[in-house]
C-alpha cells in the first residue's frame, strides 16, 4: 500500500501541473512562395526548369510597407489577407519591370484556445499575374496553415 | 502513465492469490455503497483557471470487494478572460458513470476475510456535460494588411463526452467513513460541435485541447450491507 501511496503522490504532482496562460503553438500563417526559373541547357538541347535565387523586392498591393527590399531569395513567405478573400503583391527582380500577382483565396476561422485566440487558415483558390517577367504561378498546396510550406511556385521567363 | 499503470497492476496481481471468500458469505453479492464528496475537484479547478468553480460528488456499489460501479455528477462554471481580451463562460451540471476494480482483493495471506477494507483499484468512466457558453471578443489580426477584427461565438446545449482512466485507493477511517484518492486521465472523445476547439473549457472534462490529468481526494460514507456487517462484528 505505501509504494501505491507514493505512486498515487506521484502522479498527483503530474496532474497539478496546469496552464500558464501562454499560447505556445506558432502563429505565423503565411503562403510559402519558391522561384523558378526556365533556361536552355546546350549539353542536354532542351529547356531546364530549376530553383533560382534573385534580388527581390516585394511588397502589398497598395501597401506601403515593403516586406523584403532587395533581399536575394530563392523562397520566401507572403501574408495573405485574414478579412478579404484576395490579396496582391508586387514583386520586383533586380532592376527588371515588376509584376503583381493576386491570389484568390478562401478565409475560415479557427478558435484554438483562449491563449492562442483565433488563426485564419487559407484556401487557395486561383491566382494570376502580370506577365513583364513572370511565366506563370502554379499553386503546390491549396491550404494555407500556421505550418512552414511551401504552396506556390513562381516560374520566370526564359532568360534571353 | 498507461505504462505505469500497467506496471502498477502488474505488481499488485503478482503479490495477491486468488479470491477465497467462504461459500456462507456468498448470499449476497452486494456488500455495500458508498457516497463521497471531492475535496480536491475545487482546487484542482482553480489550479487549472482562478475562474473555475466546481463541485463533484459520487455513490458508488460494492459488488464482492472487487466490482465497483460508480456514478459521479457535478457542476462547474468557468469565467476566465484571457491576455488578449478573449472571454470564455460556461455553466453546466456534468456526469460520469464507469466502474472500480479492485487490484488488491479481498483476503488476507491466509484467506481469511480481510475485515480492513483498503484497496486499491483501476477504473475507467464515460463523461457527458450539456453547456451553455459564451466565447467572447476573440481577436483576429494582420499586422502587415493593418487588419483586425473581434470574433464571438455563443452556444446552447452543446454536449462533450469524454473517457477516462483513473488509478486510485480507498481506505477506511473510522465508522465506516472512508476517503478515497485517485488520479485521472481524461480523453475528449466527440462534441455536437464542429470545431470542438470552442468549447474551450468543458465542466467534468477540464480544457478542451488535448487529454488532462486531474486529482480527486474523496471524504465520504461506506454502508456495509447487513451481512458484512455481521461479518465485521465477528
Amino acid at each position: 500500500m505505501t509504494y501505491l501511496l507514493l505512486i498515487c503522490l506521484l502522479l498527483s504532482v503530474v496532474a497539478c501541473t496546469s496552464s500558464d496562460g501562454e499560447c505556445r503553438k506558432n502563429r505565423v500563417v503565411v503562403m510559402g512562395v519558391s522561384l523558378y526559373k526556365t533556361v536552355f541547357d546546350a549539353d542536354e538541347e532542351a529547356f531546364v526548369t530549376s530553383s533560382t535565387t534573385e534580388t527581390m523586392t516585394i511588397t502589398g498591393l497598395d501597401n506601403d510597407s515593403i516586406l523584403y527590399n532587395e533581399q536575394s531569395l530563392s523562397s520566401f513567405d507572403l501574408p495573405l489577407r485574414v478579412l478579404k478573400p484576395t490579396s496582391s503583391f508586387v514583386l520586383q527582380r533586380g532592376i527588371l519591370g515588376a509584376d503583381t500577382i493576386v491570389i484568390f483565396h478562401e478565409n475560415t476561422n479557427n478558435f484554438i484556445s483562449l491563449e492562442c485566440g483565433c488563426f485564419v487558415y487559407h484556401t487557395i483558390k486561383e491566382t494570376f499575374t502580370t506577365t513583364h517577367q513572370i511565366d506563370s504561378l502554379v499553386i503546390e498546396n491549396t491550404y494555407v496553415q500556421n505550418v512552414s510550406e511551401n504552396h506556390l511556385r513562381i516560374y520566370y521567363h526564359v532568360n534571353e | 502513465m498507461f505504462a505505469l499503470l500497467v506496471c502498477v497492476t502488474g505488481v499488485v496481481f503478482a503479490q495477491n492469490e486468488a479470491i477465497k471468500v467462504p461459500q456462507d458469505t456468498m448470499k449476497s453479492s452486494l456488500y455495500g455503497y458508498s457516497a463521497h464528496l471531492d475535496i480536491a475537484a475545487p482546487i484542482m479547478g482553480l489550479a487549472v483557471d482562478p475562474g473555475v468553480i466546481t463541485g463533484e460528488v459520487s455513490v458508488d456499489l460494492n459488488f464482492l470487494n472487487r466490482f465497483f460501479p460508480i456514478i459521479e455528477l457535478g457542476y462547474a462554471s468557468i469565467n476566465s478572460q484571457a491576455a488578449n481580451g478573449s472571454t470564455y463562460s460556461a455553466k453546466a451540471p456534468f456526469g460520469r458513470l464507469g466502474v472500480n476494480f479492485n487490484i488488491l482483493g479481498s483476503t488476507d495471506k491466509e484467506a481469511d476475510l480481510n475485515l480492513n477494507r483498503n484497496y486499491a483499484y483501476l477504473g475507467v468512466r464515460y463523461g457527458m456535460s450539456v453547456v451553455n457558453y459564451e466565447l467572447t471578443n476573440v481577436p483576429i489580426t494582420n499586422a502587415y494588411w493593418n487588419e483586425s477584427q473581434l470574433l464571438s461565438w455563443r452556444g446552447k446545449n452543446s454536449y462533450a463526452g469524454w473517457g477516462e482512466v483513473v488509478a486510485g485507493i480507498r481506505v477506511d477511517m473510522v465508522q465506516g467513513f472512508t476517503m478515497g484518492w485517485s488520479v485521472r486521465m481524461k480523453l475528449f472523445l466527440h462534441s455536437s460541435l464542429d470545431d470542438k476547439q470552442e468549447l474551450w473549457y468543458v465542466p467534468g472534462y477540464g480544457n478542451s485541447s488535448g487529454n488532462t490529468f486531474t486529482l480527486n481526494y474523496t471524504l465520504g460514507y461506506t454502508y456495509y450491507t447487513k451481512a458484512e456487517r455481521s461479518k465485521l462484528k465477528k
